[in-house]
């Protein structure tokens, strides 16, 4: 390809193409900034609104984080403080356009539980809001595979990606889901992986 | 002068799903230059000199889940799981080192103490964009010889630079009109000052450099020990 004229976006793009490919440069750029969800942060007293997210968008983006990883018998989402990390992150390194398609997203939420029950999304039976949500998973999936022109990304796509990267990189998510190998140490390059049983973190 | 890179192909790898490894792979896999080594079989048509691969294999891990569909307790599990395997080869290879790849001091565009700025004005060229095409077929070549699935070759935009291997720009050389240091990175026209970097490379070749800017460093300073000794600095 040509030589192009590249900016510091671009280069954190290629960083998240590095770590494994499907982040969004936003999202490397929060990451290796050092942008993590705490469980400390989860004590935020319910019903407040964040930096960028209102009172009545947090409790959607709350619910939808722990369908998305659930509380099992190892901690999910919501106890490793994965709502306020979205926050952070979209306030202080997402683009205008990812926030406000968020946004409009969470909108359309509200709008879409009005039509079915009449009431706001995060006050529908869990069964509800799972069956909501399978939907835009279905329409992000599609939407993001025919989105090659750089378009705003689909509003579920944001709020899943935050979910599993905030999850993922957080001391809950390395420890207790995968295996936390303490960087300088040993490498072993050929190993059962029944020996290890799990994936190391990042 | 830098290496371009970026450019190159990735792979799925079937089987080897009971294996895995542990800990921080400390370096990758390297192939060296195999293109133009001076005899007809590596000879190319469309481009001079070459360049080596930098890669390796790895099993994917929780990002994959990002571009997937699902969620919920399904999802959970199987971040605990590693992907399949995959494999990357990028190519590295040499910038020719053009006469118009060049940096300068502009008087035009003063900083905020009045002192001229540094413009820098490199682009790789047609030998180079040739050579960006074969870093992606051999690759591919490779990989599907080697029987791996999805081979998908990748060029993604390159500017000098993004490869950190900056070189060039005060070369060494025997003429003080063609180059600014002599063959102990002495700058010509003031002997006490020795530049130590890669600055002095007329060819940006295409191996990694740095051992070279430290071999040129314990070189010139061993020089310049020796000159002190002597009174002649």
């Amino acid at each position: 390809m040509t030589a192009n004229k590249i900016d510091r976006r671009e280069l954190l793009h290629r960083a998240s193409m590095l770590m494994g490919g499907a982040i969004s440069a936003s999202a490397a750029a929060g990451v290796l900034a050092g942008c993590v969800a705490t469980p400390e942060t989860t004590t935020m007293p319910e019903g407040s609104a964040g930096a960028f997210l209102t009172a009545g968008e947090m409790a959607t983006v709350t619910t939808m984080a722990d369908h998305i990883i659930p509380r099992t018998d190892t901690p999910g989402a919501l106890d490793a403080g994965v709502p306020a990390f979205i926050d952070r992150m979209l306030a202080g390194y997402y683009q205008t356009k990812e926030r406000d398609a968020l946004r409009a997203g969470l909108k359309q939420t509200d709008a879409d539980a009005q039509t079915l029950r009449g009431k706001a999304f995060a006050t529908l039976s869990p069964d509800e809001q799972v069956e909501l949500m399978k939907r835009y998973d279905r329409e992000q999936y599609d939407y993001t595979r025919a989105n090659t022109t750089g378009a705003a990304p689909h509003f579920f796509r944001l709020v899943k990606e935050l979910t599993i990267i905030g999850f993922c990189s957080s001391e809950i998510g390395a420890t207790k889901l995968m295996n936390y190998n303490q960087t300088p140490g040993p490498y072993r390059g050929d190993v059962p992986l029944s020996q290890v049983g799990k994936v190391s973190a990042l | 002068m830098d290496h371009h890179f970026l450019a190159g192909a990735q792979a799925d790898v079937d089987g080897f799903d009971d294996r895995y490894y542990l800990g921080r792979r400390p370096t990758g896999i390297y192939v060296p230059r195999f293109r133009n080594l001076g005899d007809t079989n590596t000879k190319q048509k469309n481009f001079t000199r070459g360049y080596g691969y930098q890669g390796g294999a790895s099993r994917t891990g929780w990002q994959r889940l990002v571009a997937e569909m699902g969620f919920g307790k399904d999802l959970k599990d199987e971040i605990s799981e590693p992907g399949n395997w995959a494999m990357g080869l990028t190519g590295f290879g040499e910038t020719l080192p053009y006469r118009d790849n060049r940096v300068w001091l502009n008087q035009d565009v003063k900083d905020i103490n009045g002192l001229p700025t540094l413009t820098m004005d490199a682009t790789i060229r047609e030998n180079e964009l040739n050579m960006r095409k074969d870093m992606q077929s051999a690759a591919v070549e490779m990989m599907e010889a080697a029987g791996f699935k999805n081979v998908r070759p990748y060029d993604r935009p390159y500017a000098p630079g993004l490869g950190i291997h900056e070189m060039g720009t005060a070369r060494m050389g025997r003429d003080p009109k063609t180059s600014v240091l002599n063959a102990n990175n002495q700058v010509h026209a003031c002997t006490n000052v020795y530049v130590t970097d890669g600055a002095a490379m007329t060819s940006a070749a295409c191996v990694n450099p740095s051992l070279t800017y430290m071999a040129l460093t314990a070189r010139a300073a061993d020089h310049a020990v020796n000159a002190l000794k002597r009174g002649e600095l």
